[in-house]
């Protein structure tokens, strides 16, 4: 944790991403278009599942849902952020919400960035990407 | 020889009772002393000699009431009978206005009655009185013993004169107050000559009235204390022992002084005592009007006082009004007051106003032609009143009012003493009059005050209390605000929520179709398997919209229908079949058994189709979504009673989760969901038992749904079983 530095972009690959979503053909898409960019992916169906996967695999980048069941979206940032072990998690927050309080919320729950669906995934990637460039090196 | 006594305004008139010894004087004039009115006689006096106890005279004093303004007094004397007291019976007919000669009728008395009757002629000359002018009159007494003179002989030998001569038997009383009633009336004429009043011979008579009205022959046995044993007063001059005549006479004369002293203290006694019990009245009476504060009993009190005081039976009060008018106040036992009939001239009212002194009257000192000359004269006669009186009230020197007390023939005149008592009370009462009207003033002032004050407090309390009903108002209308406030934030949430839940509803297959679109156009390499799950993608959320667009629309539809558009038939075997068709996926893929059990006779539904069958989707849809894999679904259909009504129910439970109790009364309301708008994952956009209820609504029915939370919920659609409700 000495010092920030930029990573080549070579060095995204094999990062974890966890997709938090009870969406099944949203995962999938996603799970997808991340997989053939070269990132590894993990899934959540829950709310409940996105926490323990975060708290257990500490992936790079958390993509999540705001309306999921058993544990919403903003509850999860906010336990990670509380959690010194998840605190360098970095959260996107996607949701269909689309409205700017929704966005503000986000942020104010600790989320690091805010995409609304429908989204493009060219705009996803390159949340994705800029959160790892701003990483701190592990 | 008539007495005037000018210092109390007195005429004595003496009248000796002669005749020989134990003939009966002494028992006439104890007679006579018996059955006269206390109030009007002294006592009987008895004075007799130190050593033998022989009677030298008697006296007694009656009242006659008043003549031009003297009393008229008769003083009754006796003389010693026996012929040895020559000298006293000699001094004491000295100055004799009048002489009752009492014979003994016994005819053993003869000689004896006709000595003393002579021995009386000379005595009366010794005095220098004529026997010719003086009045006399016999009593033949004893008339009730065995062996008397006859009348005639009696007559013959002591009445050659025909002078009045009376049967009598003294210790019984008969005749003895005829004969006296006799010598009084023949005293009194002849001192009415004398006196000049003799014109006057109604006074005159009313005179001799006055002396019957004093002797009531029952009055022993009515008023037995006013019997009194004769007062026995020692001589006052020892020379009355028998000596030379005129030592005697001396002696006597002396003695009558002495004894008509002895009455006339008694008298003024009386007369103190009688001032006493009038000075206690007039006490008791100003201590009563003291104590009364309402000048209508002041005066009420006043008037029937001062009737009480004047034994009078009748009168009247008036007050003078502002304007000097008189108003009646009171008015006792008489119809019209006398008094009053006139104002003016020489009027009683006019008098007494002008003088503030009392005015009073007695029909018998006047002159027929003098009571013709006044109306109240004539009117007091007319109505059989003798005598009045009037006084005044004063207070401050200020005339309030008058009151008048009004006697008949039975009643002897108001005496000055009276008249002055009337006017003291009438001084008090008018004082006392004056201060009740104050206090009344005083009190209707404060009255007027309290009522003032009651009235304003009155009207501070309705203020105050239109003040707290306007403070009520506002914290009703208040609460009514804040409770609008709270169903605006709610409407706000609901209305956010519905936001949420339609955007994420849209969005989310939007989001799958994009980008799953996106995949199959960016990477072109991608191997079949992989492209085919793709477009499925595209396909099942593609159809996840439309299916979602068109519930919204078809809510929107059915939302605006208020009743039903058009009546089919249809069979109900064939609208479950179209119903569930698209629910067979997701029932076999959640393992979720469904049974329907259609009641035996019941074929057809009668109702708007597309109507029946959006109710019955929605019902099932819901019952499917909120089941549990595994679980089961039963729908029932029959006919049933609600109250008089006959519908046809679908009902149908599921063994889902159920719906806490508190969410039960809003799940019909539309666009409504139950749990946490973020983590309960939302299944459509709220409308469907909104338009179940609707749909039940427009057919006669309704919906009614139970469930207990954890096990189950069952909706029951009822539709009114009227003209098509098959059987």
């Amino acid at each position: 944790m000495s010092a920030h530095l930029v990573k080549p972009n070579s060095e995204w690959r094999g990062a974890l991403i966890l997709v938090a979503d009870d969406e099944p053909n949203i995962r999938e898409t996603i799970s997808f278009i991340l997989e053939m960019e070269g990132f590894r992916v993990e899934c959540a169906e829950h709310g409940e599942e996105a926490w323990e996967k975060i708290l257990a695999l500490r992936p790079q980048v958390a993509l999540l849902d705001a309306m999921m069941p058993r544990l919403d979206g903003f509850s999860i940032c906010r336990r990670v952020r509380a959690e010194p072990a998840t605190a360098g998690v970095r959260i996107v927050m996607v949701t269909a919400l689309g409205q700017l309080a929704d966005r503000e919320r986000a942020l104010a729950a600790g989320a690091d960035r805010y995409v609304a669906k429908p989204f493009d995934e060219e705009e996803l990637l390159q949340v994705i990407r800029e959160l790892l460039d701003a990483s701190p090196l592990a | 020889m008539v007495q005037f006594d000018n210092q109390y305004k007195q005429v004595k008139l003496k009248i000796v009772y002669y005749g020989p010894a134990l003939g009966g004087k002494t028992t006439s004039l104890q007679y006579i002393h018996r059955v006269t009115d206390p109030q009007r006689r002294t006592k009987l006096y008895a004075l007799n000699t130190a050593s033998d106890r022989t009677l030298f005279f008697d006296l007694l004093g009656i009242d006659l009431g008043r003549i031009r303004g003297y009393r008229l007094m008769l003083q009754l004397y006796t003389v010693p009978g026996q012929v040895q007291y020559n000298a006293t019976r000699r001094a004491v007919l000295a100055g004799a206005d009048a002489v009752v000669f009492v014979a003994d009728s016994q005819r053993s008395q003869d000689a004896a009655n006709r000595e003393s009757f002579a021995n009386l002629f000379e005595n009366l000359a010794a005095n220098n009185l004529d026997p010719a002018t003086l009045p006399l009159v016999l009593q033949y007494n004893k008339r009730d013993l065995p062996d008397v003179l006859a009348r005639a002989e009696l007559e013959a030998a002591l009445n050659r004169r025909g002078l009045p001569a009376f049967d009598t038997i003294a210790t019984t009383g008969e005749g003895v107050v005829e004969a006296f009633a006799a010598i009084t009336e023949a005293t009194v004429r002849s001192v009415a000559e004398r006196l000049g009043v003799a014109s006057q011979p109604e006074a005159v008579r009313r005179l001799i009235e006055n002396v019957r009205l004093a002797m009531d022959p029952l009055l022993p046995k009515r008023r037995p204390e006013s019997v009194e044993a004769p007062t026995v007063l020692r001589p006052a001059a020892a020379g009355a022992q028998l000596g030379g005549d005129e030592l005697v006479a001396e002696a006597v004369r002396a003695n009558v002084a002495m004894t008509d002293l002895n009455a006339q203290l008694d008298r003024l006694s009386q007369e103190l005592a009688r001032r006493v019990s009038q000075l206690r009245a007039v006490a008791e009476f100003t201590r009563a009007v003291t104590l009364t504060t309402a000048p209508e009993d002041v005066a009420r009190g006043f008037l029937e006082r001062l009737l009480v005081e004047l034994a009078a039976p009748c009168g009247s009060l008036v007050m003078l009004g502002p304007g000097g008018e008189l108003l009646e106040v009171q008015r006792r036992g008489l119809a019209e007051d006398p008094f009053l009939r006139v104002t003016e001239g020489d009027s009683p009212v006019a008098q007494v106003r002008k003088t503030r002194r009392p005015y009073a009257v007695h029909l018998a000192d006047l002159d027929p032609a003098q009571i013709m000359a006044s109306p109240w004269l004539e009117e007091m006669a007319g109505i059989e009143l003798q005598s009045g009186l009037m006084v005044p009230l004063v207070a401050h020197d200020q005339l309030l009012g008058l009151a008048t007390a009004y006697a008949g023939a039975g009643r002897a005149p108001f005496t000055e003493e009276e008249i002055e008592l009337a006017g003291v009370f009438a001084g008090v009462a008018g004082t006392a009059l004056d201060g009740a009207r104050s206090w009344r003033q005083l009190e209707d002032l404060n009255r007027s005050l309290e009522q003032r004050v009651q009235a304003r407090t009155r009207e501070l309390a309705q203020a105050l209390e239109r003040q707290r009903a306007l403070a009520d108002e506002l914290e009703v209308r208040n609460a009514q605000l804040e409770e609008a406030n709270r169903q605006l934030a709610d409407l706000e949430r609901l209305k956010s929520d519905l936001l949420h839940r339609v955007a994420h509803e849209l969005n989310t297959p939007v989001t799958s179709i994009q980008t799953a679109a996106r995949i199959l156009s960016k990477y072109s390499e991608l191997p079949p398997e992989k492209a085919a799950r793709f477009v499925g993608i595209i396909q099942q959320d593609t159809e996840r919209l439309s299916g979602l667009i068109a519930s919204a629309l078809e809510a929107a539809v059915l939302g605006a229908a208020a009743r039903v558009a058009a009546a089919e038939t249809v069979g109900i075997a064939e609208l479950f079949k179209k119903v569930l068709t698209p629910f067979r996926g997701e029932l076999s893929e959640r393992n979720i058994n469904l049974q329907v059990k259609l009641a035996s006779g019941l074929a057809e539904l009668r109702g708007d189709v597309a109507q029946l069958e959006a109710a019955l989707r929605a019902v099932l849809k819901n019952a499917i979504e909120f089941n549990r894999a595994g679980g089961s679904i039963t729908v029932t259909v029959r006919p049933v009673r609600r109250g008089a009504g006959n519908f046809v129910e679908i009902r149908v439970e599921d063994s889902g989760v159920g719906i806490p109790a508190a969410d039960l009364p809003h799940v019909c309301e539309a666009f409504w969901q139950g749990g946490n708008v973020l983590t309960d994952k939302p299944r459509g956009l709220g409308l469907g038992l909104a338009v179940a209820r609707r749909v039940a609504r427009n057919h006669g029915g309704d919906l009614e749904i139970t469930s207990v939370e954890g096990s189950g919920t069952a909706v029951s659609l009822l539709f009114a079983a009227e003209g098509g409700a098959a059987a």
